[in-house]
């Protein structure tokens, strides 16, 4: 994979940025100091209380005052305007993402990882008893053939049959991606081609054709960006060695933790392959330096 | 370009400036002709950034799918390889090749009149690559700085730079090429170069690597899109190519990109054409060439 480290980037300042809820939120932490301190003597009878008793006090109330507003400045604004999505728009396709890591949700860090362990993974899907064989299955065969689980295996010639790793592998896969927003659409660029996501359109379409990247619709709540997938193929996996059914339901909830960094938590909802659905979270760092480029053959 | 600094030269020379800052100016032109030169690709401009609302109304102007018109055939004019191979008809558009490529193309064709396969090189899920890609449905999304064009062929994308670059010097040669736009009024223009070799001009017409595109799109209705493609390749064409072509939006209704080759959609006959495949498997018409 084509990537460089990233470098700390600059990430915009305005409305909805990281930079802009912080300064916020210092804001909020100089007026509630100046309005706790006058509003104390009258509220809480405590003026009377001796000053070493009060510095221990002070900040002990004001950090359970603005523990919700801390929380808030972790996953940002709480309600989004027009301005402020579009912020977040400018500041996420101005470069491309990868996955900080590995290609398991379970949490295994490779193929070699998950061929050698003796344990259940740190986050093990919840498999149906049939989805449980097929797992086993899958798993025997890789311990004679590895390239079996290996999404890139039959990549390296053209024409010989490389399958797209289609929704939700290719959330985890190490392949930097770019965002691309319009007023009704968000498109997903990377090597893989390009994934459709239609914004604001409410339900999917009845009777679709299954698709490797499904049918998705999209809608900001706040400042997340919630895409909901169906449609998709059973032709792919989840994660290298775990199938799915034709019914597999993805939802991502994508937001902006850091000025370089973006979080997705994933629920993957499939009743045939698993017992409830499975929510993973992954994180996305910033690359510079690059540009979306053409997969050179299907 | 180069007529710039001549004017300069004698707009001091009227204002009485010595034969000293001519010369001084001469040299200033001999620089700037090399520069050029050295970096002839990169030329840039400034742009303008759109308005949220234009944005957004550019996007409602082009939305939806754009199916090229019926009627229309390659860029020769040839209706389907299979026309081709029978001989039916000289093309409408033949391409102004040069003797050396007359005779590449004359062979290739005297080669599929017997039947050969040489000149499907989709049958092996190839990217169809520019500017093949363009037989294809295809839908426009217009962002702060980019076009993004999303084809119905394979999931594949052009990228299209609007923020006012230039071509890179070092560029990676690729399926679709490095492609830049602007607008000339109501007309974007997109001039793309950089084409691997190994993709498709025309139906049993390739290319070199020095391929430049320059496509005019212009709307000339609502749901009319007319595009004007201009190639020139020093060593194959004697003169540039021009094909225009036009393209109708089919439906208001955006949906996912169609099963492609990727979907396993596409197979091969005996004889080596590619043969597109309905849901079910089962074989439809040939439509290797669209």
């Amino acid at each position: 994979v084509n990537t460089t480290v990233p470098k700390p980037v600059k990430a915009a300042e305005g409305v909805g940025s990281y930079q802009h809820m912080r300064g916020e939120c210092m804001l909020h932490l100089v007026n509630l100091v100046a309005a706790w301190r006058s509003a104390m003597p009258t509220l809480f009878g405590l003026y009377c209380i001796r000053a070493p008793m009060r510095a221990l006090l002070i900040p002990a109330t004001v950090a359970v005052l603005l523990q919700p507003m801390f929380a808030q400045a972790g996953s940002s604004v709480a309600v989004a305007t027009p301005s402020s999505v579009l912020q977040l728009e400018n500041n996420w396709s101005n470069n491309m993402w990868v996955s900080s890591g590995g290609m398991f949700y379970s949490g295994y860090s490779n193929l070699d990882e998950y061929l050698n362990a003796r344990a259940p993974p740190p986050n093990a899907p919840p498999l149906t008893a049939e989805y449980q064989q097929k797992v086993e299955h899958l798993r025997a065969e890789a311990m004679k053939d590895r390239t079996s689980l290996d999404p890139d295996a039959k990549c390296h010639v053209c024409g010989a049959g490389c399958l797209p790793y289609g929704v939700p592998l290719v959330l985890t896969m190490p392949q930097p991606f770019k965002f691309q927003f319009s007023p009704e659409m968000v498109v997903v660029l990377s090597k893989q081609g390009y994934r459709e996501i239609l914004i604001d359109i409410g339900t999917h379409p009845k009777d679709l054709d299954p698709t490797y990247s499904g049918h998705s619709i999209a809608s900001w709540k706040g400042d997340t960006l919630i895409v909901d997938t169906v449609g998709l193929s059973d032709k792919t996996v989840i994660e290298p060695g775990l199938p799915h059914s034709d019914q597999l339901h993805v939802v991502e909830h994508w937001r902006q933790i850091g000025p370089d960094e973006l979080q997705n938590r994933v629920v993957i909802i499939d009743p045939k392959a698993l017992t409830h659905p499975w929510v993973v979270t992954k994180t996305y760092h910033r690359v510079v330096g690059i540009e979306p480029q053409e997969k050179p053959c299907m | 370009m180069k007529h710039e600094p001549h004017r300069s030269c004698g707009l001091l020379v009227k204002a009485g400036a010595s034969s000293c800052g001519c010369a001084l100016a001469l040299i200033a032109f001999i620089s700037l002709s090399y520069a050029q030169l050295a970096d002839p690709p990169a030329i840039k401009t400034t742009v303008i950034p759109l308005t949220a609302t234009q944005l957004e109304a550019l996007n409602r102007k082009w939305r939806g799918i754009w199916e090229m018109k019926e009627g229309q055939n390659d860029f020769s004019g040839w209706k389907t390889v299979w026309d081709w191979s029978g001989g039916k008809a000289n093309a409408a558009n033949p391409p102004p090749l040069t003797p050396k490529w007359q005779k590449i193309y004359d062979d290739i064709r005297a080669k599929a009149v017997q039947g050969e396969n040489v000149v499907d090189f989709t049958s092996a899920c190839v990217p169809y690559g520019f500017p093949g890609i363009t037989f294809f449905p295809e839908e426009f999304q217009f962002t702060k700085d980019s076009l993004n064009i999303l084809s119905w062929g394979n999931s594949a994308y052009r990228h299209v730079y609007m923020d006012g670059r230039g071509h890179p010097r070092d560029l990676t040669l690729s399926y679709n090429g490095h492609s830049i736009g602007r607008w000339d009024g109501d007309t974007l223009i997109i001039d793309t170069v950089g084409f691997r070799e190994d993709s498709i001009l025309d139906t049993g017409l390739t290319h070199t690597s020095q391929l430049h595109s320059i496509e005019r799109l212009r709307m000339l209705k609502s749901n009319d899109l007319e595009v004007e493609f201009t190639f020139s390749d020093p060593e194959e064409f004697v003169h540039p190519w021009v094909v225009t072509r036009t393209y109708e939006r089919v439906t208001q209704v955006q949906i996912s990109a169609a099963p492609d080759c990727a979907d396993n959609r596409f197979t091969r006959d005996e004889s080596g054409a590619s043969i597109m495949l309905d849901s079910a498997g089962k074989p439809l018409a040939p439509t290797s060439q669209k």
